[in-house]
């Protein structure tokens, strides 16, 4: 018996060794045959069995964020890519840490909002943002950037399933500003439907009279194509002034 | 051993064989005109490159690789059920009680299945060749007829893991997992591949358990990939199939050697 064993292990060793061997070979000269610019990111995750394609979509994410975030020279890139990063890691740690930094370095910037929404209303967080404390952060920021944190916070109270009444309460500081966009039309009408159902009238018939002041503002898109516009036609200026001097 | 090889291949004399190659042939005839494999796949796949690297002037035919399929399914069709109706049926007591060990019985079955899938597989080329000839009035070109003929290597390691399922199962399951164990085979044969075209680092240990797991099946990859005819690659691709099938064969012994052949008796 003990023969046969030993003549086994003698065969299985260099058995398994010829296998590894030939299989690194084979591995090598299939991917030698691949033209790596030919070859496009998707094509890649197509074929990788699905039990891992979103392991590894997820890693590819959020190396080339790491790697971006290192590369980053001037503060806003930084932040912007800071604030991505926070958003998209699945390390809970990572999250909390990004957006601890965010809020304690940059506590009155567009960009710490993921930051801001991620602890509103958090209860098993010291970090726990208050709607009083949002409000705060809310106002320190342009209406054109505000608009799009106020929908964010809506889609976090509306992930925390809070009641009609805390919703209405969260978007009252609405009625004490003149809005600057149309846009902001579709928090007036939530802030009237849910007027009219808890029964306040008065708040109902300022948040109608603010739509209508809505109605008469532009659109946030009109604004950034007509800053688009004015930036591409200051830019071909510039060029057109230092090609005059240069003649 | 050949005793018990021209045992198995009997199961040739059955109407089942002849159905099998009958379907074969008459599939060979029907596919033979499609165009090499890289033609047929866009030029950013994987596989595309894979296949076609400009290594070899030597495509490989579509018709080709369709039987290569539908043989290895027939034979493993057959070939699955060969030992575990022996041992229901207690034929393996009779045929042990000779002056046979188990390993020259099991290599018997091997050899037989090996047989049955490569007479499919070259059957249906000869007819691929003909219908090409019929077609167009000339043969293939040698060297391509013999990179066609390559693919027959994967017959080894496919047989080999076709026995081992065999040895661990009755005869409709050991059809069954063949079948979910050759998908899954081919699913992460594709992995290492893939893995290299990623950013370093970017697998982490999803990759490095991916590797685990690949290593559990075979890649037929391998056979469909570019290659010089005669070269480095298909030298080793030969070590592969030949020390993929010890394994799998290594692994049927092992379970032969050990199994109480009475508790499977339907006797």
């Amino acid at each position: 018996m003990k023969k046969k064993t030993g003549l086994l292990l003698l065969l299985i060793v260099p058995v398994f060794l010829l296998y590894f061997l030939s299989e690194a070979f084979l591995r090598c000269a299939a991917v030698a045959n691949i033209n790596p610019e030919q070859v496009k990111l998707d094509s890649i995750l197509n074929e990788l069995p699905e039990s891992i394609r979103d392991v590894v979509t997820y890693r590819i994410m959020h190396t080339d964020l790491t790697n971006a975030l290192a590369k980053a020279s001037d503060e806003k890139e930084k932040l912007v890519l800071t604030a991505q990063l926070g958003e998209y890691t699945r390390d809970l740690k990572e999250k909390e840490t990004i957006f601890r930094f965010l809020r304690r370095k940059y506590p009155d910037r567009a960009e710490t909002a993921v930051a801001y929404v991620y602890y509103l209303l958090r209860e098993d967080s010291p970090e726990r943002v208050t709607v009083a404390e949002f409000h705060r952060y809310l106002l320190k920021i342009p209406q054109m950037e505000r608009f799009n944190i106020w929908a964010m916070a809506l889609n976090r109270l509306t992930q925390l399933k809070v009641s009609g009444t805390v919703r209405m309460e969260f978007l009252l500081p609405l009625l004490e500003m003149k809005p600057e966009y149309r846009d902001y039309s579709i928090f007036y009408t939530e802030l009237v439907q849910l007027a009219m159902k808890y029964q306040k009238p008065a708040v109902a018939n300022r948040a109608d009279a603010l739509i209508d002041e809505c109605r008469l503002q532009p659109s946030l898109a009109e604004t950034e194509l007509l800053e688009l516009e004015q930036q591409n036609q200051r830019r071909e200026a510039a060029a057109q002034k230092r090609k005059g001097e240069r003649k | 051993m050949f005793a018990i090889a021209l045992l198995t291949l009997k199961r040739m004399r059955e109407p089942a064989f002849f159905i099998f190659m009958g379907m074969s042939l008459l599939l060979a005839f029907f596919f033979a005109g499609l165009d090499p494999i890289s033609q047929q796949l866009s030029s950013d796949s994987i596989f595309a490159q894979v296949v076609e690297a400009n290594r070899s002037r030597t495509p490989l035919l579509s018709s080709a690789l369709v039987m290569f399929v539908i043989s290895a399914f027939f034979g493993g069709f057959l070939g699955a059920a060969e030992i575990p109706r022996d041992i229901s049926s207690d034929l393996i007591l009779i045929l042990l009680s000779k002056p046979i060990r188990k390993i020259s019985y099991m290599l018997g079955k091997y050899l037989g299945m090996l047989v049955i899938c490569l007479s499919l597989y070259l059957s249906s080329l000869l007819i691929i060749i003909a219908a090409h000839k019929l077609q167009s009035g000339e043969f293939y070109p040698l060297l391509l007829m013999l990179k066609q003929l390559y693919l027959s290597l994967a017959f080894l390691p496919f047989c080999g893991m076709i026995i081992m399922i065999s040895c661990f199962t009755g005869e409709l399951a050991a059809m069954v997992i063949s079948f979910l164990y050759l998908v899954f085979s081919l699913s992460f044969s594709f992995l290492p591949i893939a893995a290299a075209m990623l950013p370093k680092g970017v697998a982490g240990y999803a990759g490095a358990a991916g590797f685990v797991l690949y290593y559990l099946f075979p890649n037929f990859i391998f056979y469909f990939q570019d290659f010089k005819l005669l070269g480095l690659v298909s030298c080793m691709l030969v070590i592969y199939s030949l020390s993929l099938s010890i394994i799998f064969l290594l692994i049927a012994v092992g379970r032969l050697e050990t199994m109480d052949y009475s508790k499977n008796s339907d006797v």
